[in-house]
């Protein structure tokens, strides 16, 4: 205890600095601050402001450019140009053609089980910028398939387990995708300490992996332990409203050959990895799109969501001033001090990686870019410390970048989550914890893939 | 022109403009996509503010979908039956009852609709943009002008 104290007096605003922060996520979750009033963003946008201010007052104010420093302008174009590729997708009306093929494959011989494996697992293929696109986009695949799995097995909590899998798919995948992805921060920070094998992309397939037993244990517990049945009436009424709507529907030939060109397009990033900033990749493959699919430049910026660009720069500004003000430098003394308790490196480690969903916030991005310097810095203290190598910091980073990703799903402050909710009538933030044991089992399993395998 | 050349000339340095070089030329497309894509973040984020802040028109929230369907007026939570209505599409369509009681359908974020929690009965801000017609929340400042309560049919 006389530690802890011992640690804050040293440096009591970098201290303030945390308690300010963690305060403001605490209070937002626990709905002490009202978020129709003071939305989470903003809540951290105005402890930026008293932390300036603060710091003023303990005579060591925040240069300016220390923040600007920290907003990387690299993953926000990233993000935006995937956001333009998303809108180029959904006008050529790609979304539409990839739910056609998904009603396709149902009639090949891998079935219905097959048809729904593809479709919960379609946003992590996908891997648009963020998961709500493919979560606005794809649900009604999900309730059809849904409601055509539950009627045939005589079993209505399939519903619930086709959807909420699909749902938390799309809510972490955003973490591996190369169109501006939480993973790519993390990637560029493990790739400037030049540790080997770490690039662009690098941090992508142990994530991908890990989100599809994410899916698998939300949709097991869904099943086996938590037991989240639908309101049937709504389910049925929305399969059999669905099942007319996609009979009528005629799809051009534009729209397969769109999503068949991102594909290719994503797949020789990854394979090939051009010498190209993927920045000018996403602008070339949209106005390829453009052309075939009939795409005006509206439709482009109507493709553009601000909730994840605001939520990322929000979450980047806090962490320049906590940068700034020493906070970082506070919480590694207190990890490290933790390290020395039975939980060790490993326990602190764990506990890190596991914040973003402890902690959920609507967007991954908040509390993955505020958090993620100190993630770092831990990693660099844990590599430092003698007992683990280098391999130490990705491993982290992409555990923390995972389970950042996801969090967005169960988070009760409008988290994807209530998208499937909502759909099948069940109360109101039921989904949280399923999603959640989902999410820390995966955590793990980036870890493991990273640690074992390497970045593959 | 003078743009591409102020970029070529940026991205190569001290260095003599030499654009035969494919390097050199793939710098200059960098910057332009670069800065480009700034722009119409920069673009995004002062639409949103007008949309926010100085929408076109004021109306509430009547139901979601394409249709007017007045049993949507039963939902009281955000992202409810949703899936009737995205038909592949990453927006949301929503009929609007505007001041003048003309109803129309604006498109709306599925962010909006979760995070922002918009409900039927809703004060919300409509906006041209382009072809599209943009809902938002509508900020206080016009919850105060209208007078009136939220979600108040």
């Amino acid at each position: 205890m006389t530690e802890i104290i011992n640690i804050i007096m040293l440096n009591p605003l970098g201290s303030m600095g945390l308690l300010f922060f963690f305060g403001v996520i605490i209070a937002s979750l626990r709905g002490w601050i009202p978020q129709d009033v003071l939305p989470v963003q903003s809540a951290l946008m105005l402890t930026t402001l008293l932390l300036a201010i603060l710091a003023v007052l303990f005579g060591k104010p925040i240069n300016i450019k220390d923040i600007t420093s920290n907003i990387f302008l690299h993953p926000i174009t990233a993000l935006i140009g995937g956001f333009l590729v998303a809108g180029a997708l959904e006008a050529a009306g790609a979304f539409r053609a990839a739910i056609d093929i998904l009603e396709r494959t149902s009639r090949t011989p891998l079935g219905l089980p097959g048809t729904v494996a593809i479709l919960v697992n379609m946003p992590t293929i996908f891997a648009m910028p963020c998961g709500r696109i493919l979560a606005a986009a794809l649900i009604p695949a999900a309730i059809l398939f849904g409601h055509i799995l539950a009627q045939r097995r005589k079993s209505s909590i399939l519903a619930s387990v086709v959807v909420f899998g699909f749902i938390v798919n799309a809510a972490a995948s955003c973490g591996p995708s190369p169109l501006g992805g939480i993973g790519m921060v993390g990637e560029g920070m493990a790739g400037s300490l030049k540790i080997p094998g770490i690039g662009l992309g690098s941090f992508s397939n142990a994530q991908s992996i890990a989100i599809m037993l994410i899916t698998g244990v939300t949709m097991l517990s869904i099943s086996f332990v938590y037991r989240i049945l639908p309101d049937e009436s709504l389910v049925k009424a929305e399969g059999e409203a669905e099942e007319k709507v996609e009979k009528m529907e005629k799809i051009h030939i534009s729209a397969y050959l769109s999503l068949f060109v991102f594909f290719i397009t994503i797949a020789a990033v990854f394979i090939l990895q051009p010498p190209i900033p993927i920045q000018t990749i996403l602008v070339i493959l949209v106005i390829v799109i453009m052309v075939m699919g009939d795409v005006t430049i509206q439709d482009l910026i109507g493709g553009v969501i601000l909730h994840p660009i605001m939520a990322m720069i929000s979450g980047f500004i806090i962490a320049g001033a906590l940068l700034s003000i020493g906070s970082f430098d506070v919480l590694i003394s207190l990890l490290e001090f933790l390290a020395e308790t039975p939980l060790g490196y490993v326990g602190v480690a764990v506990l890190m990686a596991n914040i973003p969903t402890i902690l959920p916030m609507p967007c991954g991005r908040i509390i993955g870019m505020a958090l993620m310097p100190g993630i770092f810095l831990l990693g660099i203290t844990m590599a430092n410390s003698g007992t683990f190598s280098q391999e130490v910091i990705p491993i982290l980073l992409v555990s923390f970048i995972i389970n950042a990703a996801a969090s967005c799903g169960p988070s009760p402050l409008g988290g994807i989550g209530g998208i499937g909710e909502g759909n099948l009538g069940t109360e109101i933030g039921v989904s949280g914890k399923p999603q959640q044991v989902g999410i820390m089992i995966g955590t793990g399993i980036a870890a493991l893939i990273i640690g074992v395998l390497g970045p593959i | 022109m003078t743009i591409i050349l102020l970029l070529g000339g940026l991205s190569m340095g001290n260095n003599p403009i030499e654009f035969g070089s494919i390097s050199n030329i793939l710098n200059v497309v960098n910057s332009i996509v670069f800065i480009g894509l700034i722009l119409i973040g920069v673009y995004a984020v002062l639409m949103n503010f007008r949309t926010v802040l100085l929408p076109q028109r004021i109306g509430r929230i009547r139901s979601f979908g394409r249709q007017l369907n007045l049993d949507g007026l039963n939902c009281d939570s955000g992202c409810i039956g949703i899936s009737k209505f995205s038909d592949g599409k990453m927006s949301i369509p929503v009929q609007v009852e505007l001041d003048d009681n003309s109803i129309i359908t604006a498109d709306v974020s599925p962010c909006c609709i979760c995070i922002d929690r918009l409900m039927v009965g809703d004060l919300v801000g409509v906006t041209r943009v382009g072809n599209r017609i943009i809902l938002q929340r509508a900020s206080r400042i016009h919850k105060l002008i209208c007078g009136k309560n939220d979600r108040n049919n």
